[in-house]
C-alpha cells in the first residue's frame, strides 16, 4: 500500500514538474477559465431572466452542466494525449517493462490526471463564485462527497476507454470528439433534456452523465441531502461501478493485444 | 538452471493497411523471428549479431515482455515470460538506448528517479543508487539537464542508467554502443565483461561484427528472422572464421526489401 502510494506521488511529481515547464500553458489555463465563465454569464443573461430550465436560473444551471461534461471530455483527452504522448516518446513500453504492473501504470497516470482536472474544477468554480456571483451555496458534505466519488470513478472508467480506444485504433482522439458531442446534446448541460424531442430523451436517460449532471445541480445549487437524492446517487453509483469494471477489462485486453501485434508503441 | 532459455520461438507481423490501400494487394505477413531457440547461462554474454531488420530487437523486445510470441516458449531464470510477465520484468533490465524512452521534459535524475519508483527500488536506497548509476554511466555533471538537450551519446549512456537502476540477473542491451565515442565504446565493452564476471547473464544486440567478438563469449548470428549461425568465442572457431561465416551467412544473405519490411514492422 505504501509501495503504492509511493508510486502515486512519483507520477504526480512527474506530471507537476512537467506542466510546470510549459510556462505559457500554465498562465494561459486560468485566462481561458474565465474567458469560458464570461461567455456562459453573458449567454445566460442575454436569454434572459425569464428562462428557467428545470426551475433553476439559467447561468447556475450551464455553469454545473458545462463544468461537469467538461471536466469528464477534457479528462478523457488527457487520457489520450497522455497515452499519445507516451508513445511519441517511447516511454509507454518503457513503463510496462517495469516492476509496476501495466494497469496500475494506468491507473496511477489516470488518478494524477484527475487530481489535476478536479482542481481545475474547483477554481472554475471559484471564479463564478467570486467574479460573476454565480448563486452556489455550501453544499452538504456528505452528497457532496458521493457525487465527486462517483464522478472521479467516471472520468477514470471513461477516461480508461478512450485509453483504449487511442492504444487500439492510434486515433482515440476523433472517438473522443465525437463522444463530447453527444455528451454536449444530451446530458442536459446546456438546455433542459424536455427540449429534445421524445426519441432523443431515450438517448439522454440512458447516458449515466445525464443523472449525473441533474445530481450535481441538487447538491450546489438547492443544497440537497443527502436522503433527498438516496435513489438516483445509489444508481449512479452501481452503474458507475460497473462501468469502472468494464473498462478494466476492456483496457486490460487491448493491451494484451497490442503486445500480441506488436502495436504498443504506434501512434 | 539457465538465465534465459528460448525454444522455438517465433514472432509474425501483420502490417494494416488503411481504408485508402484496399485496391492494392495486400502485403504478406512479416516473419520477424522463425523457430528460434537459444540457451543462456548466467556470467555468460551472449551477442545477437545480424543487420537491420534480423530479428535481434524482436527477439529482445519478446523476452522483455513488451510482445507476446505467436509459438514457443521463453523462461527467464526458470519463470515463463509468457504466463509470469510480472515475476520476470523484476529480473530483467532492456537497455533501450534511444532518445524515445525518456521524459523530455525532466531532467536525467528526475526520468531515474521515476523509473527507480515504478522498479521498486527500495526508497530508502533510490537516491543513492540513481547517483551510483549516474556516476557509473559518467553523466553525473549533466544529470540536472532536461534530457531534451541531451546528445545521441548521452541518450545511450542514460539508457544504460536505467537499466542498472534494479541490478538486473538478466540485462539486454540494443545496439548500445552507436553513438558512443571509442573511448567510451572501449570503457563500455570492459564495464559488459565485468559485470558478466560478476554473474549477470547479458544478451547484446549489434550488428557491428567487432563489438560483438570484443564483448561475446558466444555470438548468435541472425539472418531475416532466422537463428544462421551460434558459435562460442575463441573455442573450436577462430575469429577470422567466424567473420567469414558472418559474411557468408548473414550479411550478404538478405534480400533489401524485405529486410526493410520485416525492420519497419519491427521497429513500430
Amino acid at each position: 500500500m505504501l509501495l503504492l502510494f509511493e508510486k502515486f506521488l512519483s507520477f504526480l511529481r512527474r506530471d507537476l514538474l512537467i506542466a510546470s515547464r510549459y510556462r505559457g500553458a500554465f498562465v494561459l489555463w486560468p485566462l481561458s477559465m474565465v474567458t469560458e465563465l464570461a461567455g456562459a454569464y453573458y449567454l445566460a443573461r442575454a436569454i434572459g431572466a425569464g428562462f428557467r430550465p428545470d426551475g433553476f436560473e439559467y447561468f447556475p444551471f450551464l455553469l454545473v452542466g458545462t463544468a461537469i461534461t467538461q471536466l469528464i471530455v477534457v479528462s478523457m483527452q488527457a487520457f489520450v494525449e497522455s497515452v499519445r504522448d507516451a508513445q511519441l516518446s517511447g516511454t509507454l513500453e518503457m513503463m510496462l517493462a517495469t516492476a509496476t504492473r501495466p494497469l496500475t501504470v494506468m491507473l496511477m497516470s489516470a488518478a494524477a490526471l484527475l487530481i489535476g482536472r478536479l482542481i481545475s474544477l474547483v477554481v472554475y468554480l471559484a471564479f463564478a463564485l467570486l467574479l460573476f456571483r454565480a448563486p452556489i451555496h455550501t453544499p452538504h458534505l456528505a452528497p457532496l462527497a458521493v457525487v465527486l466519488l462517483v464522478l472521479s470513478v467516471m472520468t477514470v472508467s471513461l477516461g480508461l476507454f478512450a485509453a483504449s480506444l487511442q492504444l487500439y485504433f492510434q486515433r482515440g482522439a476523433a472517438a473522443i470528439w465525437l463522444f463530447g458531442t453527444v455528451l454536449w446534446l444530451f446530458s442536459g448541460s446546456l438546455f433542459p433534456v424536455s427540449a429534445l424531442p421524445a426519441a432523443l430523451r431515450t438517448i439522454s436517460r440512458m447516458l449515466p452523465v445525464t443523472y449525473l449532471v441533474n445530481v450535481t445541480r441538487e447538491v450546489l445549487l438547492v443544497r440537497a441531502t443527502l436522503t433527498s437524492l438516496a435513489q438516483p446517487l445509489l444508481i449512479l453509483t452501481a452503474v458507475t461501478g460497473l462501468l469502472l469494471v468494464v473498462s478494466l477489462w476492456v483496457f486490460s485486453a487491448v493491451l494484451r493485444n497490442a503486445r500480441l501485434r506488436g502495436t504498443l508503441s504506434m501512434y | 538452471m539457465p538465465a534465459l532459455v528460448l525454444d522455438s520461438v517465433s514472432k509474425t507481423f501483420f502490417p494494416r493497411l488503411g481504408l485508402l490501400d484496399r485496391s492494392r494487394s495486400r502485403p504478406g505477413p512479416v516473419h520477424a523471428l522463425c523457430n528460434v531457440s537459444l540457451t543462456l547461462e548466467r556470467g555468460e554474454v551472449l551477442v545477437l549479431l545480424g543487420p537491420n531488420g534480423s530479428g535481434k530487437s524482436t527477439l529482445l523486445k519478446l523476452v522483455a515482455t513488451m510482445l507476446l510470441p505467436d509459438a514457443g516458449r521463453i523462461e527467464v531464470d526458470g519463470t515463463d515470460a509468457v504466463r509470469h510477465a510480472q515475476q520476470v520484468v523484476r529480473k530483467i533490465a532492456l537497455a533501450v538506448t534511444s532518445e524515445r524512452s525518456f521524459f523530455p521534459r525532466l531532467t536525467a535524475r528526475e526520468n531515474l528517479e521515476f523509473y527507480a519508483t515504478l522498479d521498486e527500488v527500495p526508497a530508502a536506497l533510490r537516491p543513492r543508487r540513481v547517483e551510483e548509476v549516474l556516476e557509473t554511466t559518467g553523466l553525473a555533471s549533466a544529470a540536472g539537464r532536461l534530457v531534451q538537450s541531451y546528445s545521441a551519446g548521452m541518450y545511450r549512456r542514460l539508457g544504460i542508467a536505467r537499466a542498472l537502476l534494479k541490478n538486473p540477473a538478466l540485462l539486454l542491451l540494443d545496439e548500445p554502443s552507436s553513438s558512443l565515442d571509442p573511448e567510451t565504446t572501449a570503457a563500455f565493452w570492459a564495464w559488459v565483461r565485468q559485470s558478466a564476471c560478476t554473474g549477470t547473464a547479458i544478451v547484446l544486440a549489434t550488428h557491428n561484427f567487432e563489438e560483438a567478438v570484443t564483448v561475446g563469449s558466444r555470438v548468435a548470428m541472425f539472418r531475416l528472422g532466422e537463428l544462421a549461425a551460434c558459435h562460442e568465442i575463441g573455442s573450436r572457431i577462430s575469429v577470422e572464421e567466424l567473420r567469414r561465416t558472418y559474411h557468408q551467412n548473414v550479411q550478404t544473405a538478405g534480400d533489401p526489401d524485405k529486410l526493410w519490411k520485416v525492420h519497419s514492422a519491427a521497429s513500430l
